[in-house]
């Protein structure tokens, strides 16, 4: 670290990098201890995990693992999230520029129309489907139902920095004589660099631990086949085994993102006052575009949510249907959401302050760590909690607090990823000016960058409670005896495939998490407003 | 706070890895003086800042602010704790915060509501902006809000870090005097760091030149422009016409004839004499006994030009500048007559003296 701080505080750096670069000093011991206590508990399944593979030793593991079935889950797995990645990542992409940087017509509708796909949990857009037809259960129907649910995950981190991005940048390359097409892959799509590796990480890592929609449309997964082993045939041993290849498939990613992202950093130096971008004429092609945003929101959205309301209304004047249950389960999906929210986004902080802040070694290890149990499926989590909490504190055990710990674990990398990105975007210099009128530095962190990331914060929040209310596997373990969400409800209900009753419980929770995807968009959307607008 | 201190620096040192950056740097800023810390791009000025400011932690050597240490071998004060006002380059104001609040950030809540803010706020002639969010005000606006937040508590010194570079230069001229004038006001030692060479001379009390890591000039501007420690720095602080003469009796004998000369040299025979070319006239009509040259080259500035022209020397021709007036511009290929005004100041002869015909910026890197 000490060659690397020398080299960018070279004399070569022009004045403004350079305060930028230079080092910002060893973190603070508290922000260490904290953040490092933080990535324990994420961690903590995995060593569960790893303890008990190890235990039932190598000629088990040799049976469980080399076989032919092992072998298929593998192709199944990787492949899926391949292709998946690959199909979020063009869409994502190409969406985010559209909406951000032509004269699309109706782009500001479209922004937030194509964000909303997310707030549809896989597992019901999967249900809409196969109520409707048999012929998505499979591979490609797999692969395509996964890409409308998960595009969202790249769209909406690479529209942001688009949005924010100085267009001075492109109009450089222009000048330097660049095309349009080598200006976005050589300028534009660089800046977005650290979003676009995020998003396609989120994409890929959703996509390993997804349950539902897998069950829903057939597809044997290693979560799928997880869920068998530890539910049907109550098989702990098989079961962990399928999952540390989970974990495996998971740290390659982590180590491959890492690698990709490389050294650069994105405080902005100067006053912010940038203008907005600059948009491309699309001409005659704006209707084209227009119609493949129109299947885009009917396929990821709109079918989804008709075929819903179909199933609401025929579900509703069904005589099983029970208003009171439905209530119910909403609010206690209300109150989960919101204190997986706050907890995660309160243990997700110092994480990103000391990875942004801090940069070292030791610090990107801490920040990795609490991306891994986001791979990990839900249930493993949820199981790994049950037996710590029996081992070490039986008093936790079946209660609402393990509950939203779960949900903490799960979604931390959400919270880790968002708070991080509104962290890179608040340069370091506002917090010294602070300092130099006399603020201690924790003051400085609240006086001035808080404010700062608080929009930050709150989508982290936000995308949290999304999480949570659509959360199904570890609800289902963990939730205490009494406790039923919209998610467990819907499961039950649909898994006996009466559509009709599960559609209420769909239609909630989607309504639910809408209101978060509104003001993430509305955030993403925001600049800073005109005092005389307040 | 704290009323205006003097600023005292003694042997600071700081590498970053093995690179040293600032190597034992002396420098003092009286109280209530604006001391301009002069040096060309990368020569240490911006760590300077940041070890006053205390944003980093020196290798060795000691600050102090009138009595108090702000930093030595034991000490080590948070940027909190020294009372150093601090303006960035392009203000850095907070972009959450309007104007008024900017300003009152590092006041108390009493002192806020006293009319603290009012006051600084009147003081840059920004009164009716205080309702203002940051991105609504122009550069230079930025810039004299950003000085108000670091007067606003009183500081006993104020860091300016090229605080004009990112204005354009119409405006520069302008946001400068503000600048100087409310300074001025508020009686505040300040310590400004510029590459500009004019900005340093016009605008302030003393100048510091620095190169290589350490202070190698300090005085008043005038001083530093007329003796300069160096030819380098003669260089670097204007232009100079730099001319191979030989001592004796207190005159140069030069290509431009018997020149009076200053500077502590008297034993030594062989020199380089420096002169101003505003110290250097032409003249169309030939004068008798004086020497003569042809113009090579000639720049209109408007309110003054200058003329280049070859000398012969016993060495071969060589390329002088003068200063004439925009209206007495001479042509290419003109004969001229020189008339030298004043004395020139001697240094040692090291070498080969640097050509006084290299552009400006070729002739800055030479004492980078």
């Amino acid at each position: 670290m000490e060659a690397a701080s020398a080299q960018r505080s070279g004399a070569a750096w022009p004045a403004p990098l350079r305060w930028a670069r230079q080092g910002r000093g060893r973190a603070p011991a508290a922000l260490l201890v904290v953040s490092t206590v933080v990535a324990l508990l994420a961690l903590a399944p995995v060593g569960f995990l790893f303890d008990q593979t190890l235990s039932i030793g190598w000629d088990e593991v040799q049976r469980l693992l080399f076989r032919s079935y092992v072998g298929d889950l593998l192709v199944n797995t990787t492949t899926l999230v391949a292709v998946g990645t690959l199909a979020c990542t063009i869409l994502g992409v190409a969406v985010a520029w559209f909406v951000e940087r032509t004269d699309l017509p109706g782009r500001r509708v479209w922004a937030v129309l194509a964000a909303l796909p997310i707030t549809v949990p896989a597992f019901v857009t999967s249900y809409s489907w196969v109520s409707i037809t048999p012929a998505v259960q499979g591979f490609w129907g797999a692969a395509g139902i996964i890409t409308l649910a998960y595009y969202p995950l790249v769209y909406l981190p690479v529209a942001a920095v688009l949005r924010g991005t100085d267009p001075a940048l492109e109009e450089s390359a222009r000048s330097l004589g660049m095309g349009p097409w080598r200006t976005f892959f050589r300028v534009t799509l660089p800046q977005t660099r650290v979003a676009l590796l995020g998003g396609m990480l989120l994409v890929s890592v959703h996509m390993l631990a997804e349950f539902g929609a897998f069950a829903m449309l057939r597809f044997q997964t290693f979560t799928t086949a997880i869920y068998d082993q530890y539910k049907l045939s109550f098989d702990g041993a098989a079961a962990s085994m399928l999952a540390s290849v989970l974990v495996l498939l998971c740290l390659v990613l982590l180590v491959a993102e890492l690698g990709a992202r490389g050294r650069g950093r994105y405080a902005r130096v100067d006053s912010g006052s940038a203008r907005p971008p600059t948009t491309a004429r699309l001409g005659r092609a704006r209707w084209a575009v227009g119609g493949g945003f129109l299947a885009l929101i009917g396929l990821a959205l709109g079918l989804p949510l008709v075929t819903l309301v179909y199933w609401v209304a025929t579900g509703s004047s069904a005589a099983e249907f029970d208003l009171g249950a439905v209530l119910a389960a909403t609010g206690t999906s209300l109150k989960l959401g919101l204190g997986a929210a706050a907890l995660t986004t309160l243990l997700a902080l110092p994480i990103s302050v000391l990875s942004v802040r801090h940069p070292s070694r030791a610090a990107t290890l801490i920040e990795r760590a609490t991306y891994i149990p986001f791979a990990l499926p839900g249930i493993v989590i949820a199981l790994s909690l049950i037996v710590l909490s029996l081992h070490y504190l039986p008093a936790l055990y079946g209660t609402t607090p393990l509950l939203i710990l779960a949900y903490s674990i799960l979604s931390l990398p959400l919270a880790v990823v968002a708070t991080r990105a509104a962290l890179a975007q608040a340069p370091p210099l506002h917090e010294e000016v602070a300092r130099s009128l006399g603020c201690r530095p924790i003051q400085a962190m609240f006086r001035v960058t808080l404010p700062r990331i608080l929009p930050g914060l709150g989508a982290a929040a936000a995308l949290v409670f999304l999480a949570t209310v659509t959360e199904l596997t570890a609800t289902l373990l963990l939730a205490p005896i009494g406790t039923e969400t919209l998610a467990t409800e819907f499961w039950a209900k649909a898994s006996s495939l009466s559509y009709g009753a599960a559609a209420p419980y769909a239609a909630l929770m989607v309504a639910i998490s809408a209101l978060p995807t509104y003001l993430l968009t509305r955030r993403l959307g925001g600049v800073v407003r005109p005092a005389g607008e307040r | 706070m704290s009323g205006a201190a003097s600023l005292s620096v003694a042997g600071l040192s700081k590498s970053f890895g093995d690179s040293s950056v600032l190597t034992g740097l002396d420098l003092e800023v009286p109280a209530g003086s604006l001391t301009a810390v002069l040096g060309p791009s990368g020569c240490g000025k911006t760590t300077l800042l940041r070890l006053l400011g205390g944003f980093e932690h020196a290798d060795a050597g000691s600050i102090r602010l009138g009595e108090r240490v702000l930093c030595d071998e034991r000490t080590h004060l948070a940027p909190e704790r020294r009372a150093i006002g601090f303006v960035p380059q392009e203000g850095a104001l907070f972009p959450h915060l309007d104007v008024a609040a900017n300003v009152g950030f590092g006041l108390s809540r009493a002192q806020r509501r006293g009319g603290r803010v009012d006051e600084l706020l009147e003081l840059v002639g920004l009164g009716a902006m205080a309702k203002r969010l940051p991105h609504q005000l122009s550069g230079g606006q930025q810039q004299r809000v950003a000085l108000a937040r670091a007067l606003a508590p009183s500081p006993a010194v104020v860091l300016l870090d090229e605080p004009f570079d990112a204005l354009d230069a119409g405006l520069r001229a302008q946001v400068r005097g503000e600048v100087r004038s409310v300074l001025r006001e508020a009686g505040a030692t300040a310590l400004l760091v510029t590459h500009d060479q004019e900005e340093a001379l016009s605008l302030a009390d003393r100048v510091a030149v620095m190169r290589d890591g350490r202070i190698i000039q300090s005085a008043e501007p005038q001083a530093v422009y007329r003796d300069p420690v160096d030819a380098a720095v003669a260089l670097f602080v204007g232009e100079a016409v730099l001319l191979d003469a030989e001592l004796a009796d207190g005159n140069a004998d030069t290509a431009l004839g018997q020149i009076p000369v200053r500077g502590a040299l008297a034993d030594q025979r062989q020199a380089v004499v420096m002169l101003r070319p505003e110290q250097i006239s032409c003249h169309e009509r030939l004068l008798d006994g004086s020497p003569r040259g042809r113009v090579t080259a000639a720049e209109f500035f408007g309110h003054d030009a200058s003329a280049r022209i070859a000398v012969g020397d016993r060495g071969g021709p060589i390329t002088i500048t003068a200063r004439c007036a925009g209206h007495r511009l001479p042509e290419v290929g003109d004969q001229v007559s020189i008339v030298v005004e004043g004395s020139a100041l001697a240094f040692a002869a090291t070498g080969a003296p640097a050509p006084a015909g290299l552009p400006r910026t070729a002739r800055a890197a030479l004492v980078g």
